[in-house]
């Protein structure tokens, strides 16, 4: 319960970053992106996309992740060196999909998070057979 | 306390185009709706509140993709949605249950003029940038109204991608010329896509389709969204 109030505030300063800042009160620290990379880049509707670390977390916790803004699609815990890995059905809808990755940790007495935005396209698994 | 509750006003605000609340689809917006199935099977009403539906979609479609809508009209309210469909004749209309798809909103357009040949991209209302393509021939004209895309595709064999480039964008719409209606096996259906053959572009050349330059069609296929408007002039 508390990871997943943690994950969404994360999820949430991630999304609102520069009004978080200015929010009266909050603690949380926008910090650099978080590198990774996303194959396959095309995937057909439940083809399995993996996405993998290539920036660890500055602390191991655990990594937030949502397709699309506004909802919490899962987390996973990161290795004890902070890396992590996410493996993820495709979507059925076509199209572009964006995958958003945050993890959280603690600098200098604030709560900060680390985010990062990777896209990837959603194709239909046939050949076309349109006028042309 | 008060800062956690006010980032979630915020959240909440910053989501609030993008989500509804399932008892309360009354909201406005400048752009278009886009219904995505969530269910095996949409039924499809002749008018609001109809007892016998007249036909039933599926989702995945043929293709493998899920079955999309575009709402007709900017407000949605209530428990019923007036769509365009994807099927024959064209410009078909109906009535659908809310309850059956998930509704998100849509900045994106796309116009194409005939005339001029060219395609404009439009986000919230404003046209972005416009660029030449190629159109039916007279004798298989590309025909007029307003569709959507509903489908992205991705040429997989040197053959396709020859003609269709690395993208095709399937509408909601069908030619009837004959000579088109059956290209390839298919079933007439329309679709924007790219071309291996650049000298095409600005011209009257195809079978109905709109062509345009690869590069146009390898950003629009990894920007627009599903059901977006595409209004033929």
């Amino acid at each position: 319960m508390v990871k997943q109030l943690l994950g969404a505030l994360v999820v949430v300063a991630a999304l609102v970053g520069p009004l978080a800042l200015e929010t009266e009160s909050t603690s949380i620290v926008q910090q650099p992106p978080l590198t990774a990379t996303l194959s396959p880049l095309y995937v057909n509707p439940g083809g399995q996309v993996t996405v993998v670390a290539l920036q660890a977390c500055p602390q191991p916790m655990q990594v937030f992740w949502s397709l699309g803004p506004g909802a919490l699609s899962g987390s996973a815990a990161t290795g004890p060196d902070g890396k992590w890995t996410v493996r993820f059905p495709a979507p059925a809808t076509v199209g572009s999909v964006p995958f958003f990755a945050h993890c959280a940790f603690s600098a200098n007495a604030n709560a900060a998070a680390m985010y990062q935005q990777l896209n990837f396209t959603v194709v239909a698994p046939v050949r076309p057979r349109y006028t042309g | 306390m008060r800062g956690v509750l006010l980032l979630l006003v915020v959240a909440a605000l910053g989501a609030g185009g993008l989500a509804l609340r399932e008892d309360d689809h009354e909201v406005a917006w400048s752009g278009s709706w886009v219904a995505t199935a969530k269910v095996g099977e949409v039924a499809v009403y002749p008018s609001r509140g109809a007892a016998e539906p007249t036909s039933h979609l599926k989702s995945p479609t043929t293709s493998g993709a899920a079955l999309v809508f575009l709402v007709d009209g900017r407000k949605v309210r209530g428990e019923w949605l007036p769509v365009h469909l994807p099927v024959r004749p064209n410009g078909s209309t109906g009535w659908i249950r809310a309850a059956d798809v998930r509704l998100v909103p849509n900045d994106y357009r796309l116009t194409v003029d005939l005339g001029e040949r060219t395609l404009a991209f439009e986000r919230r209302g404003e046209v972005e940038w416009s660029t030449p393509i190629g159109v039916g021939k007279r004798a298989m004209p590309t025909p007029r109204g307003r569709y959507y895309v509903k489908e992205l595709l991705m040429p997989s064999d040197a053959d396709d991608e020859e003609l269709y480039g690395p993208f095709a964008l399937g509408l909601s719409g069908y030619t009837d010329s004959p000579g088109a209606v059956d290209f390839r096996g298919g079933d007439g259906a329309l679709a924007i896509h790219g071309t291996n053959d650049p000298s095409s572009i600005g011209r009257r050349v195809s079978h109905g389709c709109i062509r345009v330059p690869n590069d146009v069609i390898s950003f629009l296929a990894s920007t627009l969204p599903m059901g977006t408007p595409v209004d033929i002039t």
